[in-house]
């Protein structure tokens, strides 16, 4: 018995923008792909209606969507983020997905709905650069914060060095192989 | 009948220099540094079945009291700015004991973008000690090689 499903079919029906699909239904955790001007809406909706009661924010993650094209190149297909809330009435648990494109990805925050969404921001922002808008406190949660560029989008080049120390090893193995 | 059979018993011949490092290579009193499972087997080595402190060697939760830095485990760019300034914060003569993969190359982390690709590129390594965690006798082995040099040193006459 999945409890998800109504709920997400129900909040798919409370949409103003009719924009809105459920994919993976016959999944364990269902998920309302919204588009990224919606997402204060529903979760809103989520978070004070009592015919959803999700009080708990599981996780936001983020993923840096690529295909490998016929040549080897990366095709970048821009970013998904997504919302994972549970319900401390009957344990559902469903999820809200976001598409976001390549260039420039920013989306509202919901850190003054849930608390907790601040730190899951700040893990997105810091390893795939997604922008939160009217976020409290945007910064780098796990790098250093004179860090350059963002290491979990697949077109992330390394830096030859951080702050004077290189950041890779000569192979010493090469400088006794006999020709 | 040589000088030295003619001693009495309770007098022993040395020089300072062996007096010296005999005394010093008995108390490498060492900074906890651990950072990964290497500090499990760090621990281990000071739990009773391998027992550092056999050969005079405690842990210490400052900087400023001891003389070794064993470097347990992965190290990141984030820590390695802490790492530095705990090495400069110790008094010389201080010794580092490189301890695991990850500490001496990068280890299985050779191709991250946070890992230090080995602790020599930051502070200066007296003793890299190879495994990936290694075992408590290992740790044991590379301390007794850092007392046998410590024992030869010239600490008088630099």
């Amino acid at each position: 018995m999945n409890f998800a499903l109504p709920l997400l079919e129900k909040l798919k029906q409370e949409m103003t923008s009719k924009t809105s699909e459920i994919i993976q239904a016959d999944s364990k955790m269902p998920i309302l792909k919204i588009e990224a001007k919606d997402i204060r809406e529903a979760v809103k909706k989520l978070h004070d209606d009592p015919a959803f009661d999700m009080k708990y924010l599981n996780c936001i993650s983020g993923l840096h969507l690529t295909q490998t094209k016929e040549d080897g190149t990366l095709d970048l297909l821009g970013f998904e983020v997504l919302y994972v809330f549970s319900s401390a009435r009957d344990f559902s648990t469903i999820a809200v997905r976001v598409d976001l494109p390549e260039k420039n990805p920013a989306i509202d925050t919901i850190d003054d709905l849930y608390g907790s969404a601040n730190w899951f921001e700040r893990e997105v922002y810091d390893l795939l650069g997604v922008n939160f808008i009217n976020s409290s406190d945007l910064r780098r949660i796990m790098l250093p914060q004179d860090w350059e560029g963002h290491p979990l989008r697949k077109d992330y080049k390394e830096q030859a060095s951080y702050n004077g120390m290189p950041t890779t090893r000569p192979n010493e193995m090469e400088s006794i192989r006999i020709e | 009948m040589s000088f030295y059979q003619e001693l009495p018993e309770n007098i022993l011949v040395t020089n300072i220099d062996q007096l010296l490092g005999w005394g010093r290579k008995h108390s490498l009193w060492y900074l906890m540094f651990g950072l990964a499972c290497c500090s499990i087997e760090l621990m281990h080595t000071g739990g009773p079945r391998a027992d550092l402190e056999r050969f005079g060697s405690a842990p210490r939760g400052t900087p400023r009291q001891s003389d070794l830095i064993i470097i347990a485990g992965t190290l990141t760019y984030k820590m390695a700015s802490r790492l530095k300034l705990l090495y400069e914060q110790m008094a010389e003569p201080r010794y580092v004991i490189s301890m695991g993969s990850c500490s001496n190359c990068g280890g299985l982390f050779d191709k991250a973008y946070s890992v230090v690709k080995g602790v020599d590129q930051i502070i200066p390594v007296d003793v890299y000690l190879p495994g990936c965690p290694p075992r408590p006798e290992a740790l044991l082995e590379s301390l007794i090689f850092l007392q046998k040099k410590i024992q030869n040193e010239k600490f008088l006459r630099k």
